[in-house]
């Protein structure tokens, strides 16, 4: 018989315990984030959400509140880097002469490319950001980026090598 | 299994780039590409790799680097208060202290100053750019600055509890003081206006900095600012007033006020200004330096800009 893709009974008692006991924490323990007093809702629901897709993790769970603030937390952060990413985009967007704008449609995809980019880069030294960026998007020489960083051609080539491999690596692993 | 191809495919592609592709490294390259099938292999994977940079360089220059420049988990981390404090909550330790009446992340955008009064009617102001984290309780009231600057004033007749201040470098301690705190890449910059604070720092006795005087902390501790370049509180009337300041260290002050990137070529680095500046304008700030100094400006987009010499 094939194994039923319906949640096993076990883990829905577990789940439901969770909610029950520890959702109106994890709520009031998100509203205190100040940047997310209106979203607390959603993040504590996509919380719970994750606890679901996750219950191996949740049986042997010891301290629920510990668990459930480390994922909530994540999902924080995802949320408040994709919104600061967005409003620094159309900040950027805004600057721009009429006529050199893209098109909304355009705009977005690029929008989605920035965040796939801002998420591949993720755990870089701010210096090694920098220098590849400035490479891969303005597409300036390894001198120039020196200059513009204030640091030797050596460190340059030292942190391109850091950014390739750390790119690398990443497709690697998905 | 140690990965040799892989370390001599980005070593190949890190010298062909800064050698700007010369003819001779181009085809010393191409002579390690076609050695080896695997060699070939790999390249091909490490330029697959990169493949969504290309897509981006469809928006017009400068916009995807604004975007991303200022990005990173760490500054989320950061700005949003998620730090030990929020783990400490996980735990559940500060939701059963019953003496825990008040609890608070406070942050602030680029070009934001946010003014907030606590609840024993202590001020604090923010700066642009600025997060910190307070805690009132029956026997603290701690703050920790966890970036930027705040201004804080306490209460008169407040309590006797002392006001905690926190920053990557030390505690800085007092009853009765209004004094700006700054937390610099590496270093602490504290300024006192009225009263006292305490300057403890691990390992050595406690300072006392007075009004009027501007102390940097880092690694090796405390210690007076004997000839202060600028008004370290003057950030809180929305001035910077500068006396003999470096141009790069202006630049620092005025680029924590503003969106995108700011830039100083070495050339000019070792000029000197005295001045007063507007914080809330800054493209006006940087035009200002033009009509006293021997600099220029050069604007690739309203968020790029950089100085260098006339």
């Amino acid at each position: 018989m094939l194994p039923s893709p319906a949640i096993a009974p076990e883990t829905r008692e577990r789940i439901a315990g969770l909610y029950r006991d520890h959702h109106l924490w994890l709520l009031s323990w998100l509203q205190r984030r100040h940047h997310f007093g209106d979203q607390a809702s959603d993040v504590a629901q996509d919380t719970f959400l994750h606890a679901i897709l996750r219950p191996q993790q949740i049986a042997g769970l010891r301290q629920p509140r510990a668990w459930l603030s480390s994922v909530a937390r994540g999902l924080l952060i995802d949320r408040y880097r994709r919104q600061k990413l967005e409003a620094a985009y159309l900040q950027a967007l805004a600057q721009l002469p009429e006529a050199e704008v893209p098109c909304a449609e355009r705009q977005l995809m690029l929008l989605e490319t920035l965040m796939q980019i801002d998420a591949m880069l993720d755990g870089l030294g701010p210096k090694v950001r920098m220098a590849f960026l400035l490479s891969r998007l303005e597409g300036l020489n390894y001198q120039d980026i020196a200059v513009r960083l204030e640091v030797s051609l050596s460190s340059v080539e030292k942190y391109m090598a850091k950014a390739i491999r750390h790119c690398y690596q990443l497709t690697l692993e998905t | 299994m140690t990965d040799k191809v892989l370390d001599q495919a980005i070593d190949w592609l890190v010298k062909l780039e800064s050698s700007q592709h010369a003819p001779s490294v181009s085809a010393a390259c191409m002579a390690w590409r076609q050695a080896d099938p695997r060699h070939e292999a790999r390249w091909q994977a490490l330029l697959e790799a990169q493949a969504c940079f290309p897509l981006a360089r469809e928006l017009p220059p400068g916009v995807a680097i604004t975007t991303l420049g200022n990005q990173g988990r760490r500054t989320a981390i950061k700005a949003l208060g998620l730090g030990l404090l929020g783990l400490g909550m996980a735990g559940g330790a500060l939701q059963q202290s019953p003496w825990r009446t008040s609890f608070a992340d406070y942050s602030t955008n680029t070009g934001e100053r946010l003014r907030f009064v606590l609840a024993d009617g202590s001020t604090v102001q923010l700066d642009s750019r600025s997060a910190v984290d307070v805690r009132l309780d029956s026997r603290e009231r701690r703050i920790t600055l966890r970036e930027g600057q705040a201004y804080v004033q306490t209460a008169l007749g407040a309590l006797q509890r002392p006001l905690c201040v926190t920053t990557a470098q030390g505690r800085y301690e007092t009853t009765d003081a209004a004094f700006s705190l700054c937390q610099e890449n590496g270093y602490t910059r504290l300024t006192v206006d009225q009263g006292s604070v305490a300057v403890l720092f691990p390992g050595q006795a406690s300072a006392q900095a007075h009004a009027g005087q501007q102390w940097r902390i880092d690694r090796a501790g405390p210690q007076l600012v004997e000839r202060p370049t600028f008004e370290g509180s003057a950030w809180v009337r929305g001035v910077l007033i500068t006396q003999d300041m470096l141009l790069p260290d202006l630049v620092e002050q005025l680029a924590r006020q503003r969106v995108g990137w700011v830039g100083c070529d070495p050339a000019v680095a070792g000029l000197k200004i005295s001045g007063v500046f507007q914080l809330d304008d800054t493209d006006n700030a940087l035009r200002t330096l033009t009509h006293t100094l021997p600099v220029r400006l050069v604007w690739r987009t309203s968020l790029w800009v950089r100085i260098v010499p006339a």
